[in-house]
């Protein structure tokens, strides 16, 4: 299956996630906040990235730009993974560069089935 | 009076006739003596009739002259007063247009205020070189076949640009060069030379062309450009502008003053202090054979000119006031003598008594109707008064009943009558004058006068001391006439002054004009009084000007100004501050136009006014900040709202995640109890979110500023979608949804998400309040410019008490409701806020028990 990082500052999200992720048989690498996050990134190159948008510190849309900025991380894929749930949010976001978007909470069924058709986008 | 006096002598007669004959005097020789008697009483009675009437024909005469004159004297003033105006309107608002001058000359009442004005005008000063200029100028104000008559080309023009009333004749007055004609002319010259009003001679109005020729006068008071010198007369001639002026005829002025028409006296008009031929300006005085019997002369100042009038009367006038006694008076009483010593012998020797001389009687009465007629019809009531002492009437006119409502033996019987009904306040002046009767033998007085009613009138006195042979005073006699309704006039016009004056000061309005050339600025003295000095006229520079203005205002004031003097703008109205003498700030509204420009088309002339607005500035700065606070504290408020529902979502939706993960059975498999918990956890809470997120709408939705997005919606199709996406959840609950869309429903201009969510909340609200098996009906229809959308629901009802509150946010209208349907929540109050951002709303009505129905009402705004 796929190595699959989340960037989260809600501890909670960061285990309900990799919890979802890892009952799918996937590789979960967690970091806590946007800084930590394109560490991970770096160290691990992973095939998909589930990026929480609303941050304290490094935000997720500024975690994204130093991700594309990075030849090293240019090509990951990052999914914006947020509650921010206004009409318009979505098109912004990829509109920012995100390769997809993610709703919390999730819904479990709907969830990996949206991860497996992103990471089939891998193959493409 | 005339009665009395010859009723006298027959009763003497009679008397005479009736005395018992002493035995010595002969039957004959009495008769004689009878008919001497009579023919001496006769010929007595016959002069003094005589003196009596020529008197009171000359009072009857000064009474009806001073009326025309009087009158005449108003009128003209009226005509001046209006005039003046037309020119203040000018001076005021240094560019008048047609429609101002229309405004103007409909408020000044022409028709029913000033008759005999033809018209009221503006001739306006065109050089030579102007000329074409000024013509497409008209022409393109909507006169294409508009010109300057007559043709031909001259130095300078004067053509008629302004006529109210503009129609009729004096449409044939539009364009003419009234300056191209000798006889105005020289009274426009006049005017212009001495900047004082100036009336023509005798012409023919152009508007009368055509029809009967009358006598025609203009008046013309000059109008000069705002600001310019006028000390000499090269300076008026500078600077003049064009004339305000009024065409009339003598004969419908004259016309048109009360009494003129019937007293039939002649009237001849002078221009100048003396009567001289030469100068005649108006003339329907008889000349007859006869010189007329009375003829008076007054002058009377007319636009600073002096006139002179001369009141003759006429031989229909005489007539009339019949001022000597008919001479078979003067026959009868010679034949009435003649039968009477016929009489008197018959009588004599019959030794009868004679009673006979009724007809006499009869005509002596008559007499002294037709005099009585006379003085009860005129306005002006005749006196005769002692010469000493209390001034006590001995004679008053029976018209002083019509007049005063006193009768004449109010003043016969009580001497101190007059006196005493003198207006208090007017009462020493009028008798301090008294005494100049006695060393210049005639006064004018004009005071109040107390009518029977209790009211005051004014009345205009003027009384001749009589003197004897001996040159001792006899007696006092005079006219009194009721001028109440000139002095109102004349009262009225200076408070209509007054307020226009004080309008100005109390307004805080400075007018000014500046010259583009010297960059001279004058301001009138309101200018001084609201910069806090003593208000007087100002003289300044533009610059200076410029300098008074706050520097944050001066650039943005100076390119407003530039754009009008450029032609850019026809006119600027700027808000700046003022620095005033104090050194405080005053917020100047400044308006301003070109007025003047050269003949190559730059500005020569800008006039305008500067408001004083401080405190409506001040007034709006206030509200600007109380503005700025409260969209601060909205925008703090809805921060605030977004930060702390982020702060509830995050851990919530860790909730339900690891709920639905429970539920889904990823940890691994859970029994019937297990699983139930996990629901309730997860239905828990996404109820709490729902919760969470609909505070942060309806925060979003108060934040300042919320827009919506509109754009054309099939209501048909939107409803159908909506409709299909709710009947799953209402079919689990046995309850059926059905749509019903009026055909001419059609589309309209809405938000779609916000319309989406409208109709969610509302179809949510109708199947979760519904009983099991119930229906739902949603129904579209146009009503007018608005779209109804009806949803109707077979549910439990609202109470009327709880109808008001459905619509607030998380109210509970029963504790039972709520925990059996979930509560009210968000819904409602969210859709009504969206309708009322649509400029709609949504009403409810309902009965407990049958179900209810929510109508959205939405404005359709439909491009066409």
């Amino acid at each position: 299956m796929a190595k699959i990082l989340v960037v989260d500052d809600d501890a909670l999200n960061l285990r309900l996630a990799a919890a979802a992720l890892e009952q799918a048989g996937h590789e979960v690498l967690r970091a806590n906040g946007g800084a930590e996050g394109i560490e991970a990134a770096l160290a691990h190159a992973p095939d998909l990235i589930l990026m929480d948008v609303q941050m304290p510190g490094m935000d997720g849309i500024a975690a994204l730009k130093c991700l594309r900025a990075e030849p090293r991380t240019a090509a990951l894929k990052v999914v914006a993974f947020t509650a921010l749930a206004m009409k318009g949010d979505a098109e912004r976001l990829l509109a920012e560069g995100f390769d997809g978007y993610l709703e919390k909470p999730i819904r479990y069924k709907e969830f990996l089935a949206s991860v497996a058709a992103l990471l089939e986008g891998r193959n493409e | 009076m005339g009665a009395g006096n010859g009723v006298k002598p027959l009763r003497l007669l009679s008397s005479l006739v009736n005395f018992p004959r002493p035995r010595w005097l002969p039957g004959m020789a009495l008769g004689w003596l009878v008919a001497a008697v009579v023919l001496v009483l006769t010929l007595a009675s016959w002069r003094h009739l005589q003196e009596s009437h020529e008197r009171e024909a000359a009072l009857h005469f000064e009474s009806a002259a001073h009326e025309v004159r009087n009158a005449i004297a108003v009128r003209m003033a009226t005509y001046e007063l209006v005039l003046r105006g037309g020119a203040a309107l000018f001076a005021a608002s240094a560019a008048v247009d047609r429609h101002e001058w229309r405004s103007y000359a409909e408020a000044a009442q022409i028709d029913r205020r000033l008759p005999g004005i033809r018209g009221l005008g503006f001739g306006q000063l065109v050089s030579a070189h102007d000329r074409d200029a000024h013509v497409r100028a008209i022409r393109d104000q909507g006169f294409p076949d508009y010109d300057i008559r007559p043709g031909g080309t001259r130095a300078e023009y004067t053509p008629v640009v302004f006529l109210e009333p503009f129609a009729g004749g004096n449409f044939l007055a539009f364009g003419y060069d009234m300056f191209s004609e000798p006889v105005r002319r020289a009274a426009m010259e006049r005017a212009r030379d001495s900047g004082e009003a100036a009336l023509s001679g005798k012409v023919q109005l152009v508007q009368d062309s055509g029809t009967e020729a009358r006598a025609g006068y203009l008046l013309y008071i000059p109008v000069y450009r705002n600001g310019a010198p006028r000390a000499s007369v090269a300076e008026r001639r500078a600077a003049l502008a064009g004339y305000v002026y009024a065409a009339f005829r003598m004969d419908d002025l004259l016309l048109a003053i009360p009494g003129k028409g019937t007293a039939r006296l002649g009237l001849e008009v002078y221009d100048g202090p003396d009567a001289s031929p030469a100068a005649l300006m108006h003339d329907d005085a008889h000349h007859g054979t006869e010189a007329p019997r009375f003829v008076r002369d007054f002058p009377l100042e007319v636009a600073g000119r002096p006139w002179t009038l001369r009141l003759s009367s006429t031989p229909e006038f005489e007539a009339r006031i019949a001022s000597t006694p008919p001479w078979w008076i003067l026959l009868g009483g010679i034949v009435t003598s003649l039968l009477l010593f016929v009489l008197a012998v018959t009588l004599v020797r019959l030794h009868e008594r004679g009673l006979a001389l009724a007809a006499n009687d009869a005509e002596l009465h008559r007499l002294n109707d037709r005099l009585d007629f006379l003085l009860r019809k005129t306005p002006a009531v005749i006196y005769a008064a002692k010469a000493h002492g209390d001034y006590g009437a001995t004679f008053i006119s029976a018209n002083v009943r019509t007049q005063l409502d006193h009768a004449p033996e109010d003043f016969l019987g009580d001497p101190g009558f007059w006196v005493n009904n003198i207006h208090p306040e007017d009462r020493d002046r009028v008798l301090a004058g008294q005494q100049r009767l006695f060393t210049e033998g005639s006064i004018v007085a004009e005071y109040r006068f107390r009518h029977r009613n209790g009211s005051w009138r004014w009345m205009r006195d003027e009384t001749i001391l009589v003197r004897d042979a001996a040159g001792e005073p006899k007696e006092l006699v005079g006219s009194w006439i009721d001028i109440t309704d000139r002095v109102t006039a004349e009262k009225e016009a200076e408070t209509a002054q007054r307020r226009l004056k004080l309008a100005l000061a109390g307004g805080r309005i400075a007018v000014w004009d500046a010259d583009a050339e010297s960059g001279k600025v004058w301001l009138s003295e309101q200018w001084a009084g609201l910069l806090g000095e003593p208000p007087r006229e100002t003289w300044t520079t533009v610059e200076a000007l410029a300098a008074l203005a706050h520097p944050e205002d001066r650039q943005r004031l100076l390119e407003a100004v530039v754009a009008v003097l450029k032609g850019g703008r026809p006119e600027y109205v700027e808000e700046h501050r003022a620095r005033t003498a104090t050194g405080e700030w005053r917020w100047i509204q400044s308006r301003g136009r070109v007025t003047e420009r050269a003949a190559d088309g730059r500005a020569a002339r800008m006039s305008g006014t500067n408001l004083d607005i401080t405190l409506r500035k001040e007034a709006e700065l206030e509200l600007e900040r109380t503005r700025a606070t409260l969209q601060e504290a909205l925008r703090a408020k809805s921060e605030f709202m977004n930060n702390i529902t982020h702060e509830l979502r995050t851990p919530l939706n860790s909730v339900i995640g690891f709920a639905d993960l429970l539920k889904d059975e990823v940890p691994g498999a859970l029994n019937a109890k297990q699983a139930g918990f996990a629901a309730d956890i997860l239905a828990g809470g996404r109820h709490l979110l729902a919760l969470v997120e609909g505070i942060l709408e309806m925060s979003r939705l108060d934040a300042p500023g919320t827009l919506l997005e509109r754009e054309p919606v099939e209501i048909g199709a939107a409803l159908g979608e909506r409709v299909a996406a709710k009947r799953k959840a209402a079919a689990a609950r046995g309850v059926a949804v059905r749509l019903d869309v009026a055909p001419e429903v059609g589309s309209a201009e809405l938000d779609p998400t916000a319309l989406r969510r409208m109709l969610d909340a509302l179809i949510d609200n109708a199947v979760k309040f519904n009983r099991d098996g119930g229906a739902v009906a949603v129904r579209a229809r146009r009503a007018g410019d608005w779209l109804e959308i009806a949803v109707v629901d077979t549910g439990i009802g609202i109470a009327r008490e709880d109808l008001a509150k459905i619509f607030q946010p998380l109210v509970q209208l029963d504790a039972g409701l709520s925990r059996r349907h979930g509560g009210v929540g968000m819904g409602l109050a969210l859709a009504r806020r969206l309708a009322e951002l649509h400029g709609g709303t949504i009403e409810v009505e309902s009965e407990p028990g049958k179900g209810s129905t929510f109508t959205l009402h939405l404005p359709i705004r439909e491009k066409s």
